[in-house]
């Protein structure tokens, strides 16, 4: 007698008992990772209690950041390359920064050999966290430290097909081996912010850089008539009371698309920006990241842009030559061009190759990812083009006749109320019809793109090829 | 020894509960003796071992003498019990003390005094519980005096409306005589009591269909959701979803009706939104269930420090003393479950919650093999509120479901909800031990 009924709420029972068991253990074993590296979880030091944390190595094998004992026999975390590599590595000593932040718990979590694990742990003694080796090449990694020069700035070297991270440099910078120490005079130093990593959290103006996003926004808008585009130049126009020059007062006289992109200039550009649809622009401004979440592990600030239906006419001829009310940062630059050397696919932005324990056995590989499509890869290429030609004949030219080929953008961003100061930008890559290496640099108050960025850029794409030195 | 006794602690811990589903495997209670003995075994191994860390790691005295304290209570509960009444299930017994353990192991490493404090209301409870089964063989008349349950339920109900204490924006204890209770762990005992009196009363049966006539029906209905609304005006709406899902599954049992299923899981679902729309906290619990990290200072922060506790913990747990439980607010009630998988791992969460199921099966059993109706219905009854109550605590713990507010009973630090689960516990032994003479 009403058995059956029973049964049902056992088995209902059953069911709900079975769900919360697996949605448990799936938390465990997969979800708790990306949570538990949450900087409010205070757990960490305890686990630091347990484990020696691990190492950080160079994609050529060279330590980044390891546990050592100093002269006094007290362990520290020792940084080999000193401030070569202070923000991408980060600290762990005084919080956390960079990789050592975003890799904090793997680091601190040992997959040493259970037999190990168990006779460290009967000894009372701490096991060895697991290691992470990186993308980053110490070498080309200098060379971006040394193109910087004395430059406040930052440099990214990215792998064109994977996104993985070769080299990023942010200056000023600090030594890591000695920021808790220093902490008060680093952290309080608001002039040079030596702590702020640049190449990710950086907001600069993206100035003529920009005009990727504009060109693009003008071929789709177009897709037929684009190539049959004119414009006279004469220095500067006036709409509505606003003026727009060229920089440095050039005059381009009559050009077609590929001219005005190549030579950046800025009152044809204006002009096209007038002939845009502010709304689709807007829109493909937030495909294209700007407002939006960034694919990398470190941190980083979001890109800012303020388009809409009600942007006077002023905010859209700004807007249209990369200044006015937006704000990119170099690593959001890096992904775009990324994504234009990759046939319009952006990549997650990687430094961590793999990770084993400390006796090298694979614990688990990063594999390249591709993050979101923000063009079609005919779009793509008829972009390449157009940068290719920035190299070949326009504001990039230094890098024209050389072994390689270069497609890339200048960037003069004007920015505070200086007339005539601006930051120096240059973005773009290498063997374009088979891309290998994305620079992007940004030299702060270094004058025009061509003036600074793009010999900067030389120096690192000359390494990378192996050529001069 | 201390390095790697989280790991004999999961290994002694999966054992015992691998012996609550494989002691099945034979067909007679006496085959059986030798998987009790050797779980009795295991448990004591587990709190030895556990006190002997705890010991170790805080040099603290006291936990030698609460550990031997704790093992002679259990053992002479065990034998005890046993030589009272021999045909009550060893396996609830066993299941009894393995939860207590593993609360007791908890709570002295998160406080000596609710340590000290639960173990003395769990000796009392467990001299109640030496009792009850007794008891109940012998009071038949019990379940003809259910108006006077359901009045005396309702009155505690109303005098915790207006007289209680309020503790986060419930009011949900009462204090008599200098004891403060949570009375609705009481009043579940009257409720289910006087839901099971109702449906089974010979002079309200429906001589056609053999079932509770319908103005029965109807005013158990009136009764249970009076209960439920004064829960809700209590905000307790943890204890009010409890006692709603206890009467839905005991009229579905009643009446064999999906619809009533149905109906009541859709009319809770209004109720949800209700509840949703009329309390802040409700919303902020919800919220808090979807993105924890939206607000991970303020609102979302019980359940984000439950889920690094658990997410750091991993499979083996920090090992005792190893973790910082205490950064959870209401560790040791709403979260124990949680400083469970931090310290001691989610292997042995997983136990417990195997165990804990385990425990609802033997309700439920007994509930299917039982064949007078009334205590058909009271061990349904206990079975779907202790299942239930594990399903909340440990759900929300985990972010299954959002947060009720319900703890997990035998192991979270409470006296009254001690005292009303041994006595439900000791119950269902009472019905274990009539079971052949009243076999269907």
């Amino acid at each position: 007698m009403r058995r059956r009924e029973i049964w049902t709420i056992v088995f209902i029972f059953l069911a709900i008992f079975t769900a919360m068991m697996c949605h448990y253990a799936y938390f465990v074993q997969f979800g708790a990772d990306s949570i538990i590296n949450d900087s409010h979880n205070t757990r960490k030091k305890e686990l630091a209690k347990q484990v020696i944390r691990g190492t950080i190595y160079a994609a050529d094998g060279t330590v980044l950041a390891e546990e050592a004992l100093d002269s006094m026999g007290r362990e520290v975390r020792n940084y080999p390359y000193g401030s070569l590599f202070s923000h991408v590595v980060g600290f762990s000593t005084r919080g956390t920064s960079g990789l050592e932040r975003a890799f904090d718990i793997d680091l601190l979590t040992s997959n040493a050999p259970v037999g190990e694990k168990i006779q460290k742990e009967m000894a009372g003694v701490r096991n060895y966290g697991d290691s992470i080796y990186t993308s980053l090449r110490p070498d080309l990694q200098m060379t971006c430290y040394q193109a910087l020069g004395s430059y406040k700035g930052a440099i990214i070297v990215m792998e064109a097909k994977t996104g993985r991270i070769l080299a990023m440099v942010s200056k000023p910078d600090f030594d890591p081996n000695t920021v808790s120490e220093n902490w008060a005079a680093i952290s309080s130093d608001e002039g040079d912010s030596p702590l702020l990593n640049r190449a990710s959290q950086g907001l600069y103006p993206p100035g003529s850089t920009f005009k990727i996003v504009t060109l693009y926004e003008y071929i789709r808008e177009n897709p037929d008539t684009y190539p049959a585009y004119r414009y006279n130049c004469t220095g500067s126009i006036t709409v509505d009371d606003s003026r727009i020059e060229c920089y440095h007062g050039s005059v381009h006289g009559e050009e077609d698309l590929l001219g005005s992109f190549a030579n950046s200039c800025n009152t044809s550009f204006t002009n096209i920006g007038l002939g845009l649809d502010v709304t689709q622009l807007s829109d493909t401004c937030d495909s294209m990241l700007f407002n939006r979440v960034l694919p990398t592990d470190l941190a980083y600030s979001r890109s800012r842009i303020k388009l809409s239906s009600l942007s006077d006419t002023e905010d859209i001829m700004q807007a249209a030559i990369g200044q006015g009310d937006m704000l990119v940062t170099p690593l959001h630059m890096a992904l775009i061009t990324e994504a234009i050397s990759n046939g319009g696919m952006m990549m997650l932005s990687q430094e961590a190759v793999r990770k084993t324990n400390y006796q090298g056995t694979l614990i688990e590989e990063y594999k390249p990812k591709e993050y979101r499509r923000i063009m079609s890869v005919e779009e793509a290429a008829v972009l390449r083009d157009y940068m290719k030609e920035v190299c070949n004949t326009g504001t990039g030219k230094k890098l024209a006749g050389l072994p390689y080929q270069v497609a890339g953008k200048t960037g003069s961003a004007e920015f505070g109320t200086v007339k005539g100061a601006s930051h120096s930008w240059f973005t773009g890559f290498s063997n374009p019809d088979d891309p290998d290496i994305v620079v992007t640099v940004i030299m702060e108050n270094g004058g025009s793109g061509s003036e600074s960025a793009v010999p900067a850029a030389k120096r690192i794409f000359d390494v990378y090829y192996g050529i001069g030195g | 020894m201390a390095g790697i006794s989280r790991y004999l602690i999961a290994v002694f811990v999966i054992f015992y509960t691998f012996h609550c589903f494989a002691v099945f495997s034979y067909k007679h209670e006496e085959d059986r003796t030798v998987f009790y003995i050797f779980q009795n075994v295991l448990m004591v191994l587990t709190h030895a071992l556990a006190f002997y860390v705890l010991f170790v790691k805080t040099g603290d005295p006291s936990m030698l003498i609460i550990c031997v304290v704790e093992e002679i209570m259990f053992f002479v509960f065990i034998i005890v019990f046993k030589y009272l009444y021999p045909r009550a299930s060893r396996l609830i017994t066993n299941n009894i003390c393995m939860l207590l353990c593993i609360g007791f192991i908890m709570l002295a490493r998160l406080s000596m005094t609710r340590a000290t404090r639960q173990l003395i209301t769990t000796a009392i409870s467990m001299i109640i519980a030496a009792i009850v089964p007794y008891l109940i063989q012998k009071i038949y008349l019990v379940r003809y005096y259910y108006w006077a349950a359901a009045i005396a339920g309702l009155g505690i109900l109303l005098a915790m409306l207006t007289k209680g204490t309020v503790t986060n924006g419930s009011r949900i204890s009462l204090t008599v005589l200098g004891f403060t209770f949570l009375p609705s762990d009481l009043v579940k005992l009257l409720y289910i009591f006087f839901i099971a009196g109702m449906l089974t009363d010979e002079d309200h049966i429906d001589p056609d269909t053999g079932r509770a006539d319908r103005p029965q029906l109807i005013a158990s209905g009136i009764v249970a959701l009076s209960y439920v609304g004064v829960l809700a005006l209590c905000r307790d709406l943890g204890s009010a979803l409890i006692f709603f899902i206890i009467c839905l599954f005991m009229f579905y049992a009643a009446y064999r009706m999906p619809v009533i299923l149905i109906g009541g899981t859709l009319g809770m679902g209004a109720a949800s939104i209700v509840g949703y729309k009329a309390f802040a906290h409700v919303r902020n619990r919800v919220s808090a269930w979807r993105d924890p990290f939206a607000d991970v200072e303020g609102n979302g922060y019980q359940i984000a420090q439950s889920l690094f506790a658990i997410g750091t913990g991993s499979w083996f747990g920090l090992g005792l003393m190893g973790g910082s439980p205490k950064s959870i607010p209401e560790v040791s009630k709403d979260f124990m479950f949680a400083a469970i998988t931090e310290e001691m791992g989610a292997l042995v969460g997983l136990c417990v919650i195997l165990i804990s199921l385990s425990n609802f099966l033997m309700f439920m059993n007994i509930s299917i093999a039982i064949r007078d109706p009334y205590l058909k219905y009271m061990s349904l009854g206990l079975g779907v509120n202790y299942g239930f109550q594990v399903i909340l605590t440990i759900g929300g713990v985990t972010k299954f479901i959002p947060l009720t507010g319900i703890t997990l009973p035998l192991v979270s630090y409470g006296g009254s909800s001690i005292m009303s689960t041994l006595t439900a516990f000791a119950i269902i032994q009472g019905l274990y031990i009539m079971k052949d003479d009243l076999r269907e």
